[in-house]
């Protein structure tokens, strides 16, 4: 996966990412790229938006997104994003969710700008931060501790509403000194790790829940904040296209997680996120240990009962239902904040590791079969699925040559043939290359030794016609 | 005449009833043999007035000294006479020539030990002369055969091994040269400066069991030997093979050429080697392969800034773009005649095909002809008939596969690889296993010139453990500590030496 920045990711701007767009910063430390998102999302979603959007609170970059991905969507989403917009401070958020509804629907009264809101926001804002920034520093000419903790964290909550992130991180940086209790470390670190999410530092994600999970805080709040941590760190090596990484922290998200952690993730996202990577990246045997006999997973896959269903299928080697059900929900998973960049490498991992599976017990197997299950429907205009040139097959000669698939393809009886492979030849043949390559480097090392010890070390020229001499070309071939 | 041999003969066949005498005296007796026979020669005048056929009345098996001292006498005289280096008598069908082969057929190894430099004299005037006179290939037998009669074993450098190597190449008889090639080189002559054996002061004779001792820089055997001349050995020796399409042993001369020490700069040499390097490495493994590990960093950047076309033509090779490869051999054209390689570059773009092929026989176990062709394009025109190509291929054993006719003319040819396991059959097995006995000889051999290697640096095992002692002390461990393990079995002591030095 192309992922070129460690943070290239931006919620609403979903253009980063995918395809190496070049993007730059803009003063606020988000990644800007052009504003068309990569994905357009055709397909109807099975989700109901409105009760999709109240699992969370902070709903704006999912609400954009939608807007901006799905053409079903895109007015009900961009306008309930500019409302949402305009209750809160962040005009550029305001700015851009009417621009982008006045592409979607030009005939909306939503899609005109408000100038009076905007002028009036303009001034409050300024206002607010002067004075934030004014009682700082009195705090600081008082120096109470307590005191100039608080301000450093109502002027980042300022400037997290305002939606400058790169001040407000520093601002909730900044009261570390502050700090007295580990209670007050917690929250400065979740603070911290949640403005990271939204810019999409996810290394700086990775840092801070270790801060966080190194605290000697106390017990109870300790296990408050632990699904939390594993839920952030999990979305981080998510991004970082740690796959298998990021199901284990999923999988060890605990239930307690609940509706504490929605401003960045929903227990269902947990669900899906986690069945989705451990399918990635692991085998059968791990994904009926660590998934489906994980009973504190089990809560979450209880509201995602079609991931339940992939997994178990997958375990049971169907692999046509759980394909399919995978293929239903793309289109929700493409609208997903997190899982948009990553859901077409998901899903292909998870064809191609169903299909390493499919020939495990075959000698030679039929194309035909084989197309039954991962390419049932011929697509129009397309060759059959066993013809040499049909995406199927090219599927799997691609498998072939990187090495995923050991077999080769009979176009004569259309069969996959698994390699048969004479150990004892191969043993032999190992142990003569590794004979052969032995002696050569202990020649080249001994002549080496020899070398120095004769004193044969190629010198600089002591005059200068040497190195020009010493072409050796005697027979030119 | 017969007054002045019989001298001669008595003073020589005194040595030849000298199994009895003890190394020392022998060398004693040798040495005023030496001392008296330069006198006597130039003042015998039946030598003098006499035609070389003096010296049929000597056998040089018996009597090598005292020939080799007439004919080098003899070759003195007429050079003086004619002031030409290479005299008409001494050219190959001369007078001295003949003697001289008949000498390189038959003399006595122990004997020239003491006339080293005349020896050695005698051997180059008859690569030179051959050379001279347009007919190395005359030279190439005598030659070689001195050189097993020298030293059997055939593990020292000396200045004969590159005359060897390069009248073989002007004769284009490569295949005479293989064996010297193929037996590996070890030493090189060595300085007394460098021998901690010197007090000991070796009686010629005597040391048989190593070569090396025979052959350092003050006996003559050898011209005096610098860098660049080891180097065009094994470089030369490398186009030999290459010659001879025997790419890894090729690849291995040059792997020991590129991978030569080097105090500050790199010498020319050594980038023309790297330069095949690259080829032969297309040619035998189909990529580029993992330089040796000896070479610095440093080394490898001087390399690559000098050997851009060749770098660029094997990433092209590796790509499986068979457009871009042509464009970039079409570019470098004039690189690749300057360099001398047009040839093997040629070479490299007909591998090309090949070895497409033979990654298609790991892909598909059968699939038709016009299929193939469109998964490995070849986009040269002279590759119209590809059945034919795929049918040259096969003959030539480059592809495991068969290939068959359809019942219906409309049809493909079928082309079927064989199944990777299918080829082990009684003969291969046999075959693999004398191959395992022979790697495990060479290795042997090698083994006992690691253990000479260690004896003259005094690498004992005692010297390495209280090496790993301090270092461990100094707070620095070895990277890699593991067990040294007995002289004969542990390559670890090897290594050792090498991470010493290098």
């Amino acid at each position: 996966m192309d992922s070129t920045l460690p943070d290239a990711f931006e919620a609403s701007q979903s253009g980063a990412g995918l395809g190496q767009k070049i993007a730059g910063f803009d003063s606020q430390g988000r990644i800007l790229s052009d504003m068309t998102p990569y994905v357009k999302v055709d397909d109807p979603p099975k989700f109901e938006l409105e009760s999709y959007i109240s699992n969370y609170t902070g709903t704006f970059d999912r609400l954009y997104l939608i807007g901006t991905c799905s053409t079903h969507l895109s007015t009900e989403a961009l306008k309930a994003a500019v409302s949402e917009a305009k209750s809160g401070k962040d005009i550029s958020r305001y700015e851009r969710a009417v621009t982008a509804l006045a592409q979607a629907a030009p005939g909306e009264i939503e899609a005109k700008r408000d100038i009076d809101w905007v002028e009036r926001m303009h001034k409050v804002v300024k206002a607010e931060t002067d004075r934030l920034e004014h009682e700082l520093k009195g705090y600081k000419n008082n120096l109470i501790k307590e005191s100039i903790r608080m301000g450093n964290e109502d002027l980042g909550q300022h400037y997290h509403q305002i939606g400058d992130q790169v001040s407000a991180s520093k601002a909730y940086t900044r009261m570390r000194d502050y700090c007295t209790t580990p209670t007050h470390i917690a929250s400065m670190l979740l603070k911290i790790t949640n403005v990271a999410i939204e810019r999409g530092d996810w290394l700086s994600v990775q840092s801070n829940v270790q801060r966080l999970r190194n605290l000697q805080s106390k017990p109870d709040e300790h296990t408050k904040n632990k699904p939390k941590m594993s839920a952030a760190l999990g979305l981080s090596q998510l991004h970082l296209d740690a796959y298998s990484d990021a199901a284990n922290s999923f999988l060890s998200t605990e239930s307690t997680l609940g509706d504490s952690y929605n401003e960045v993730i929903s227990p269902n996202d947990v669900a899906v996120y986690g069945g989705l990577c451990a399918l990635a990246s692991m085998d059968r045997n791990e994904l009926q240990r660590k998934v489906l006999d994980n009973t504190s997973f089990r809560n979450f896959l209880e509201l995602e009962p079609h991931i339940r269903r992939a997994i178990s299928f997958f375990c049971n080697s169907k692999f046509r239902p759980c394909l399919e059900i995978l293929e239903a929900y793309r289109a929700d998973y493409l609208l997903d904040i997190h899982l948009q960049r990553h859901i077409n490498i998901l899903i292909s991992r998870i064809r191609t590791k169903s299909i390493q599976q499919y020939v495990v017990p075959f000698n030679r197997v039929t194309l035909d079969s084989m197309a039954k299950i991962f390419a049932p429907a011929a697509v129009a205009g397309e060759p059959l699925p066993t013809n040499a040139n049909s995406p199927f097959v090219k599927e799997l000669i691609r498998l072939i040559e990187d090495g995923t698939l050991d077999g080769r393809i009979d176009l004569e009886k259309m069969v996959l043939v698994s390699n048969q492979i004479d150990l004892r030849m191969e043993v032999q043949a190992a142990a003569l290359e590794s004979l052969e390559s032995y002696t050569r480097e202990a020649h080249l090392r001994l002549l080496r030794t020899n070398v120095i010890r004769a004193g044969l070390e190629v010198r600089p020229p002591a005059d200068h016609n040497v190195g020009a001499g010493g072409k050796g070309k005697h027979a030119r071939m | 005449m017969t007054e002045a041999l019989s001298q001669i003969c008595s003073i020589s066949s005194q040595l030849h009833h000298s199994d009895e005498i003890a190394d020392q005296d022998y060398d004693i007796q040798t040495h005023d043999l030496l001392t008296q026979l330069r006198q006597i020669i130039p003042t015998v005048s039946d030598i003098r007035s006499d035609s070389p056929d003096f010296l049929d009345n000597l056998n040089p098996s018996l009597h090598s000294l005292p020939y080799l001292l007439i004919w080098g006498y003899h070759v003195c005289s007429i050079r003086s006479e004619t002031g030409n280096p290479f005299p008409e008598d001494v050219r190959p069908g001369g007078n001295l020539w003949s003697k001289a082969v008949h000498f390189l057929t038959g003399f006595d190894p122990v004997q020239v030990r003491y006339a080293g430099s005349e020896w050695r004299e005698l051997v180059e005037l008859v690569g030179q002369s051959a050379l001279a006179a347009s007919k190395p290939f005359l030279a190439i037998q005598p030659i070689r055969e001195a050189i097993f009669r020298l030293d059997s074993s055939c593990s020292v450098f000396t200045s004969t091994h590159l005359l060897l190597v390069k009248l073989c190449l002007h004769a284009r008889a490569y295949k005479h040269a293989l064996p010297i090639l193929d037996k590996p080189i070890c030493h090189f002559p060595a300085g007394p400066e460098h021998s901690q054996l010197e007090n000991q002061q070796p009686t010629l004779r005597a040391c048989h069991e190593s070569s090396a001792q025979i052959l350092r820089k003050s006996s003559g055997l050898s011209a005096k030997i610098t860098y660049r001349e080891h180097l065009e050995y094994f470089l030369n020796g490398a186009m030999i093979y290459m010659a001879l399409k025997q790419w890894k042993k090729a690849l291995h001369f040059l792997s020991i050429v590129i991978s030569s020490p080097v105090i500050s700069s790199v010498s020319m040499v050594m980038v023309e080697a790297y330069k095949k390097w690259i080829l032969a490495s297309l040619l035998e493994n189909g990529r580029l392969t993992q330089t040796p590990a000896a070479i610095s960093s440093h080394t490898i950047k001087i390399y690559r800034s000098i050997t851009k076309p060749y770098i660029t033509l094997a990433g092209a090779f590796e790509s499986g773009d068979f457009s871009r490869l042509e464009a970039e051999v079409d570019i470098a054209r004039p690189f690749w005649h300057m360099d001398g390689n047009t040839g093997l570059v040629l070479q490299v773009v007909n591998a090309f095909e090949k070895f497409r092929y033979h990654r298609l026989g790991g892909t598909f176990a059968a699939l038709t002809v016009s299929d193939a062709m469109e998964r490995a394009p070849s986009c040269s025109v002279r590759l119209t008939n590809i059945e034919q190509f795929i049918a040259t291929l096969i003959m030539s054993k480059a592809l495991n596969a068969t290939l068959s006719h359809p019942n219906d003319l409309t049809k493909s040819t079928m082309l079927r690889f064989s199944s990777l396991g299918s080829s082990a059959s009684v003969s291969k097995d046999s075959l693999t296993q004398s191959q395992l006995v022979g790697g495990g000889w060479s290795l042997a051999s090698l083994m006992t010139h690691v253990e000479e290697g260690d004896y003259i640096l005094g690498m004992s095992k005692e010297y390495i453990e209280t090496l790993q002692k301090n270092q461990k002390q100094t707070g620095s461990p070895l990277k890699d500590s593991k067990d040294v393990g007995s002289f004969s079995g542990g390559f670890d002591i090897e290594e050792d030496i090498m991470g010493d030095l290098c």
